[in-house]
C-alpha cells in the first residue's frame, strides 16, 4: 500500500512542471481574460470598472465586428476547402511509385516547415502588383493583372491562396498515410471485377478516407478561425477591412486601443466558437473511433 | 536514481540564485540606456552614429537603440508601458506624443528645458513644440521634421509632352497631368492613403480647399464640409472615373514609383534617401502640394523624443541625450544626408545648410513648403480619431461608399472618440 502511494506521488511529481507551467500560463490567463471580459479595463490603470456584460453586447452590435465573423467565415470555408481538395489530388498523385516521388512529396510540405511570417513575407513581394512574380506570369499569359493585396475585392483571395499553399502539405501527408492505410485487397478485388479507376475512388478511396478527412476538416476549420500571421503582415486587416479576421480585430481593439475588456469578451466568442467545432469532433471521433488511427 | 533528480533539482535552484545575484551585482558606475526607434534603410545609419558619438563623448553613460517597426510603435509602448518593462527614451511620430503621455509614464521635461543645462527653446521652430505641450507641460522635444509633398518622375513627364520642369500647381493640373501620365498598367497619380500617411496627406488636401479636420478646440469633427467633400470627389473622380489615380500602401507606392510605374507621388521629404537606396533609372522632381481654393497645405510630421519615469540618474542621463539629439550640431548632420527638414533656425539659417538646399533643389521644395505647414490635432486620442477619419474616406477612394456617406459616418465616429475621451 505504502509503495502505491508513493507511486501516485512521484507520477504527480512528474506532471508538476507540466501542470504548474499550464495553470500559469494557460488556466490563469484563461480565467484571467473572462474576469476581464466582464471590465472596462485600458492595460494600464490600476482599476478596472465593472461593466457586466456590455462588452459582449456591444460586440454583437458592432458592424465591424460582424464584418471580421464575416471574412473569418469567407476564410475559413475557402481554405479548408481548398487545403482539403488540393492535398487529396496531390495526395493521390504522388502516392506511385515513381522515380523522385519522395521529391516531390518533400517539395510540397516543405512551405508547411516554414515560418508563416517569412513565407508571408515572401508572398507580398509576389503579389506586388508591378514587379511581382505573380502578375508578371499572368501576364504573361495574357490574363488581367489584379491589384491583389491593394485591392479590397482580391486582397482576401490572395491571402487565401498563400495559406492553401502554405498548408497543403500537412493535408497531402496526411492523406497519404490515410491512403496507404487502405488495404490492397480491395483494390485487387475490384480490378478483378472490372471497376474503372474512378468507380475505385469514388466506392473504395472516398469513403475509406472519411475519417482522414473528417479530421483533416475539423483541424482545418479550428486553424483557420484563429488566423493571425498572414494577415497581420501581409495586409494589416486592409484595404478598407476586407481582410480583418477576428483575430486581428482583438489584437487592433487590445492592443491598439487599449480596450482590454473588450478584446477579451472577442476572445471569449472566438473561444466559444472553436469549442463548438471540437465537441462535434469529439463525438465523432468516438462513434467512429475504430476508423481513426 | 531519485538522489540523482534530487541533485539536479538542486544545482538548478542553485543556478538560477546565482542568476539573480549576478544580475544585482553590476549597476552603479556606468548609467545603460536604451532607445527605441523607428528609423530604418537609408535614415538608421545617421541616427547611430550620433548616439555612437554620443556614447564616445560621455564614457560614464552606454546607450543603444532597439528598433521598432513604424506600424508596432504605440502598440509596443503600450503594452511595454503596461508590463513595466519599457526604455528609458523613445522616438516617435510627432502625432502620438499624446497617447504616450496618457500612459502616465513619460516625464514632463520643462525643469530640463529650461534649467541650468537646458536647451534654447527659441531656435526650434514654435510649431514643432505644439505637438509635445499637454496639460501646459512639454513631454517631448523635437528630433526632426518633415512634411508632405509632391514627386514626380521626369523622364515620364517628357515622355507625356509635359514639362519636367513645371509640376502641377493646380488642382486641375493635377487632374490632367495624372490623365496624360496613366498608360497601361502606369498610373498618374498614386499613394493617397493606406496608414496614418493616409491622414498626412488627406488632411492638407482638405485644408488647401478651406476644409478643417477639427474644429478650432479640438472638440468635434470639422471635415463633414462642402470643401471636404470637393476635396474628396476630386479624388475619387481621378480614382474611380478617370482611373488615373490609385491608393496603396507605402512598400506598393514606392516599388512602383521607382520601377517607373507611378507618374507622380505624394510622400514625405524622407523619401529622397530611401529612393537614393533604391534601384530607379529616371531623374526625378519634387513639387509642393497642388494649390486649392485657399493656396498651398502641407502637414508636419517628424519624429520627438522623450524620456520615460525610471530613476533620477537615468532620467537625467537621458536629458544628456536628447540634449545633444536635438543640438544645432547633430540637427545639421542628420538632417542634410537624411532630408528630413531640420527643427533648428540656427542649422536653416547657417551658409552650410543653404549651400546645401542650393546643390538640392529637390530638398529645397520640402524646406520652402514650411511656410504653409499646419499640424495635425496634437491630441491624447490622435490615433483613434485618424483611423477612424482615414478608413471611412478609404471607403469612398474605393467606391465602396459615396463621399458624402464616408463624411457622415467618419464624423459620427469621430465625435463619439472625441466625447468618450472627455
Amino acid at each position: 500500500m505504502k509503495r502505491r502511494h508513493e507511486e501516485t506521488l512521484s507520477g504527480y511529481l512528474f506532471l508538476l512542471p507540466s501542470l504548474i507551467i499550464l495553470t500559469i500560463f494557460i488556466g490563469y490567463p484563461m480565467l484571467n481574460s473572462f474576469y476581464l471580459s466582464l471590465h472596462k479595463w485600458n492595460g494600464l490603470s490600476e482599476t478596472k470598472l465593472f461593466v457586466g456584460l456590455s462588452n459582449y453586447i456591444r460586440l454583437l452590435s458592432d458592424n465591424e465586428f460582424w464584418n471580421a465573423a464575416k471574412n473569418t467565415g469567407v476564410f475559413t470555408f475557402a481554405v479548408t476547402f481548398g487545403q482539403i481538395s488540393f492535398g487529396l489530388i496531390i495526395a493521390l498523385m504522388v502516392n506511385r511509385k515513381l522515380r523522385g516521388v519522395t521529391f516531390y512529396r518533400t517539395v510540397f510540405f516543405l512551405p508547411v516547415a516554414t515560418s508563416t511570417v517569412a513565407v508571408a513575407v515572401m508572398w507580398v513581394m509576389a503579389y506586388n502588383p508591378t514587379i511581382g512574380i505573380v502578375n508578371y506570369f499572368l501576364r504573361l499569359a495574357r490574363l488581367p493583372t489584379p491589384q491583389w493585396l491593394q485591392d479590397p475585392n482580391w486582397a482576401m483571395p490572395g491571402i487565401i491562396i498563400m495559406s492553401i499553399w502554405k498548408w497543403v502539405g500537412y493535408h497531402m501527408v496526411i492523406y497519404l498515410a490515410g491512403l496507404q492505410g487502405i488495404p490492397k485487397i480491395y483494390y485487387e478485388a475490384a480490378e478483378l471485377d472490372g471497376a474503372n479507376k474512378w468507380y475505385i475512388f469514388r466506392n473504395i478511396t472516398w469513403p475509406l478516407l472519411a475519417p482522414t478527412t473528417f479530421f483533416l476538416l475539423m483541424i482545418s476549420i479550428i486553424g483557420s478561425f484563429q488566423v493571425f500571421d498572414q494577415v497581420y503582415v501581409m495586409t494589416r486587416g486592409g484595404p478598407i477591412k476586407s481582410t480583418e479576421v477576428i483575430v486581428y480585430y482583438l489584437y487592433q481593439h487590445g492592443f491598439r486601443y487599449l480596450e482590454m475588456g473588450y478584446a477579451s469578451a472577442v476572445a471569449y466568442v472566438l473561444f466559444a466558437i472553436i469549442f463548438i467545432f471540437t465537441l462535434v469532433q469529439f463525438r465523432y471521433r468516438r462513434k467512429a473511433g475504430f476508423y481513426l488511427e | 536514481m531519485k538522489k540523482l533528480s534530487v541533485l539536479l533539482l538542486g544545482f538548478l535552484l542553485m543556478g538560477s540564485l546565482a542568476i539573480f545575484a549576478g544580475g544585482q551585482k553590476e549597476e552603479a558606475e556606468k548609467v545603460e540606456l536604451d532607445v527605441w526607434e523607428y528609423f530604418s534603410g537609408a535614415h538608421e545609419p545617421h541616427l547611430t552614429s550620433l548616439i555612437e558619438q554620443f556614447n564616445q563623448e560621455n564614457p560614464n553613460i552606454n546607450v543603444k537603440w532597439t528598433y521598432v517597426p513604424y506600424e508596432e510603435t504605440i502598440v509596443k509602448f503600450m503594452t511595454a508601458f503596461a508590463a513595466g518593462n519599457f526604455p528609458e527614451i523613445g522616438i516617435v511620430d510627432n502625432v502620438w506624443v499624446g497617447q504616450m503621455v496618457t500612459a502616465d509614464k513619460i516625464l514632463p521635461l520643462d525643469s530640463y528645458i529650461d534649467g541650468p543645462d537646458g536647451i534654447d527653446r527659441n531656435d526650434i521652430y514654435d510649431v514643432l513644440w505644439k505637438f509635445d505641450t499637454f496639460n501646459g507641460k512639454t513631454y517631448a522635444v523635437p528630433f526632426d521634421s518633415n512634411n508632405v509633398g509632391l514627386y514626380y518622375n521626369k523622364d515620364l513627364f517628357r515622355k507625356a509632352g509635359l514639362d519636367p520642369k513645371k509640376p502641377p500647381e493646380t488642382w486641375d493640373d493635377m487632374t490632367n497631368y495624372s490623365v496624360k501620365l496613366t498608360t497601361g498598367d502606369r498610373i498618374g497619380l498614386g499613394r493617397i492613403t493606406g496608414d496614418e500617411m493616409g491622414s498626412f496627406i488627406l488632411q492638407p488636401l482638405m485644408w488647401s480647399n478651406g476644409g478643417e479636420f477639427l474644429s478650432k478646440d479640438y472638440t468635434k469633427a470639422a471635415f463633414n464640409s462642402p470643401e471636404c467633400l470637393e476635396t474628396l470627389e476630386w479624388l475619387i473622380d481621378m480614382i474611380q472615373t478617370k482611373k488615373s489615380a490609385k491608393t496603396c500602401d507605402y512598400a506598393t507606392a514606392l516599388g512602383d514609383f521607382a520601377g517607373g510605374m507611378l507618374g507622380m507621388y505624394f510622400q514625405g521629404s524622407w523619401l529622397m534617401s530611401e529612393l537614393a537606396e533604391t534601384a530607379y533609372d529616371f531623374e526625378y522632381g519634387t513639387g509642393m502640394m497642388p494649390k486649392g481654393k485657399k493656396g498651398i497645405a502641407t502637414s508636419i510630421g517628424g519624429e520627438h523624443a522623450f524620456i520615460c519615469v525610471t530613476t533620477d540618474a537615468k532620467q537625467d542621463a537621458s536629458w544628456q541625450v536628447l540634449k545633444h539629439l536635438s543640438s544645432t550640431e547633430s540637427n545639421a548632420k542628420f538632417s542634410m544626408p537624411t532630408r528630413y527638414v531640420p527643427i533648428r533656425k540656427s542649422v536653416c539659417d547657417s551658409a552650410e545648410y543653404k549651400q546645401f538646399l542650393a546643390d538640392n533643389p529637390n530638398m529645397k521644395t520640402f524646406v520652402d513648403q514650411v511656410q504653409y505647414g499646419r499640424i495635425r490635432p496634437p491630441l491624447e486620442k490622435y490615433p483613434k480619431i485618424s483611423d477612424a477619419y482615414r478608413e471611412e474616406i478609404e471607403k469612398a477612394l474605393y467606391g465602396k461608399i459615396s463621399a458624402a456617406e464616408a463624411l457622415a459616418n467618419g464624423e459620427k465616429k469621430v465625435n463619439e472618440i472625441l466625447k468618450e475621451a472627455k
